[in-house]
């Protein structure tokens, strides 16, 4: 955003700058091409989860008829050993997927800017000990302590949510101070406090703005890690729990060698669908990095 | 420098006792009770009969206590070497925690050498060739790597090279039946190894290359080259070691996320290290366990960031001398 018209801090005068700043970054967004791919297979995930009922039977419901059958027309990716459609696991665990990596890092983005923000703005003892606490958690395996923390609560998603949420928030917190700190030293904010803006209102108006693309980069990688983390936890069986289909819980079952190796339809696809759609989820934060960030270096 | 290594030592203990903390309390809120979960249904029935005894037995244990004393207790006993008796198994958990831990240093040790052996040199090419295809190959594979789940790759490998090409041997430490032998070791490692090595290589890659482009651009490259320096010497002399100082913090970043990694493929290739038996004690909810292991795996994280740390301050003078930092 330029001081200038930042330091006017007429609302209505920043709006004609701020569209075209926009609009240059979603130019600079959609030159990337592997980023626009990314959205459309995301959008495509995405529709599959919202529509799961519709494109697919009911993930609880068996075959008995077709126990364990490979990919078929009846059942385009097989069945489990119970008789359900792989395919239909599949969709609804797209679902679980989604929730996890969007719930998730929407609360420990809430959170850490929460935190970040009071450390920024606040300074001294505060200042201190919200950083310890962040660099603590942050040298300690995030795994480790979900795993405590999922033990005791047991295997749900809510609860994988929560916990995910609440022990993700470091790097939110550190970028947020970080950039207040070096913005309070900006002279559009010494101008709109010159003209006699209040705190609060510089915090809201002038700051966050400033700190949101940045957040937004953070928090698309961070969804591409929840659902990762999320799959690796129902994988150990520590995740959203049984009856709720997950990629990570199907691909648990190919820890028999039975289904390695005579079954491979049914680890097979969750495997592909975690990895295609963190990749999409991964090159839009990529895009979204050059597009918000123009000084940063283009990745090829 | 020694002031700060021991500002750094000085600060760990806090960390330690509140991510021990932490964990006691989340612990302890787990439903059940920790006395009757450790007994036999039959034993159980007669002490409900008998409430004075198991009475007794959870005031001879500390139970009865409020968490902060059972914390203590805890602490004390740790501060001996007493981890406590495993639920599942009731053997000594020091002595479980003793055998793990060999297996687990071996597997991380080995896929860190693989990342820096592969992460390093690749970064460094990629960067000296930027925008070619080498570069975009390998932008794509790191890519790859950093969106595909371990436990996906490590059963792709088993697939691959156990199932399919009869290869590898699929999991555990060594044969069974056969003598232990550093040639079945190996064998059995180059797996496991190979897809922890991998996911920490593509992170360390990109690092890499981008500190490695930061420093090639900067006025004192420019200047080696302008005054006529062979293009070698300047990549090895004066480009190559400056870019390995944010690395170096890197790799120390990489290591809770290694960590984690390792969990998990010690899982898939059931290599008997640390990571399975947090994961016993998770599925379990064997606490005294879980305990151990976050203690040792905690302490382990923060004393290898203080040598990382220690390390970062010896290449870089601007640290060393105080002037920045």
């Amino acid at each position: 955003m330029a001081p200038q018209a930042e330091a006017r801090a007429v609302p209505a005068q920043i709006v004609p700058e701020h569209t075209s700043l926009a609009r240059a970054a979603a130019r600079r967004f959609l030159r990337h091409r592997l980023a626009v791919i990314g959205v459309l297979v995301l959008v495509a995930v995405i529709l599959m989860a919202v529509l799961a009922d519709l494109v697919s039977s009911h993930p609880f419901s068996t075959d008995v008829a077709a126990i364990n059958k490979p990919p078929s027309a009846a059942h385009l990716l097989g069945t489990d050993r119970s008789g359900r459609d792989v395919w239909a696991r599949l969709v609804h665990g797209a679902r679980t997927s989604l929730t996890v990596g969007l719930g998730a890092v929407a609360l420990y983005v809430m959170i850490g800017t929460i935190l970040g923000g009071i450390a920024g703005m606040v300074g001294g003892t505060v200042d201190q000990l919200i950083m310890r606490a962040t660099d603590t958690l942050m040298s300690i395996p995030t795994l480790l302590l979900v795993i405590v923390f999922v033990s005791v609560v047991g295997p749900s998603l809510g609860s994988v949510v929560a916990v995910i949420g609440l022990l993700g928030w470091p790097g939110a917190c550190r970028l947020v101070r970080g950039q207040l700190l070096s913005l309070r030293e900006a002279e559009f904010v010494a101008a709109a406090r010159v003209v006699g803006v209040s705190g609060p209102n510089i915090l809201v108006r002038h700051l966050l703005p400033n700190i949101v693309s940045s957040l937004a980069v953070l928090a698309t990688f961070g969804v591409a890690s929840a659902i990762i983390l999320e799959a690796g936890l129902s994988f150990l069986g520590l995740g959203v729990g049984v009856p709720v289909p997950s990629w990570g819980d199907m691909i648990n079952a190919a820890q028999s060698p039975t289904v390695l190796i005579d079954e491979p339809w049914l680890w097979l696809s969750p495997g592909i669908a975690i990895a295609i759609t963190v990749l999409a989820v991964n090159f839009i934060g990529d895009g979204l990095r050059d597009a918000l960030d123009p000084r940063s270096t283009r990745r090829g | 420098m020694g002031a700060y290594l021991i500002r750094r030592i000085l600060i760990a203990f806090p960390v330690m006792l509140g991510i021990t903390m932490i964990s006691f309390l989340a612990l302890s809120l787990a439903p059940g009770d920790p006395l009757t979960a450790r007994l036999d249904p039959a034993i159980l029935a007669e002490l409900v009969r008998n409430p004075e005894v198991l009475e007794q037995r959870r005031h001879d244990l500390g139970l009865d206590q409020p968490v902060p004393v059972r914390y203590a207790i805890w602490l004390s006993g740790v501060v001996q070497g007493d981890f406590g008796y495993s639920i599942t198994s009731h053997t000594p958990i020091a002595s479980e925690i003793g055998k793990r831990i060999p297996p687990t240093l071996l597997l991380m040790g080995t896929a860190i050498v693989i990342a820096l052996l592969l992460g390093i040199p690749f970064g460094i090419i990629t960067a000296l060739r930027q925008y070619s295809t080498l570069d975009y190959v390998l932008s794509t594979f790191t890519m790859l790597m950093s969106s595909t789940p371990s436990f996906v790759l490590g059963l792709g490998f088993i697939y691959l090279f156990a199932v399919g090409l009869h290869l590898l041997p699929s999991g555990g430490m060594q044969t069974l039946g056969k003598p232990e032998s550093f040639q079945d070791l190996f064998m059995h490692m180059i797996m496991p190894a190979t897809v922890l090595g991998l996911g920490a290589a593509a992170p360390l890659l990109r690092y890499t290359r981008a500190s490695m482009l930061e420093v090639l651009g900067s006025e004192y490259v420019v200047t080696a080259r302008a005054k006529g320096l062979h293009s070698r010497a300047v990549i090895m002399r004066h480009a190559f070691r400056n870019s390995l100082i944010p690395v170096i913090t890197i790799v120390g970043l990489l290591l809770p996320e290694l960590v984690a990694g390792a969990v998990i493929t010690e899982q898939v290739f059931a290599w008997p290290g640390m990571g399975q038996l947090a994961v016993r004690a998770a599925s379990s909810r064997d606490p005294a366990l879980m305990m151990g292991v976050v203690l040792v795996v905690g302490t382990a994280v923060v004393v290898t960031n203080i040598v990382v740390d220690a390390l970062y301050v010896r290449v870089d003078p601007r640290i060393r001398l105080g002037t920045a930092g």
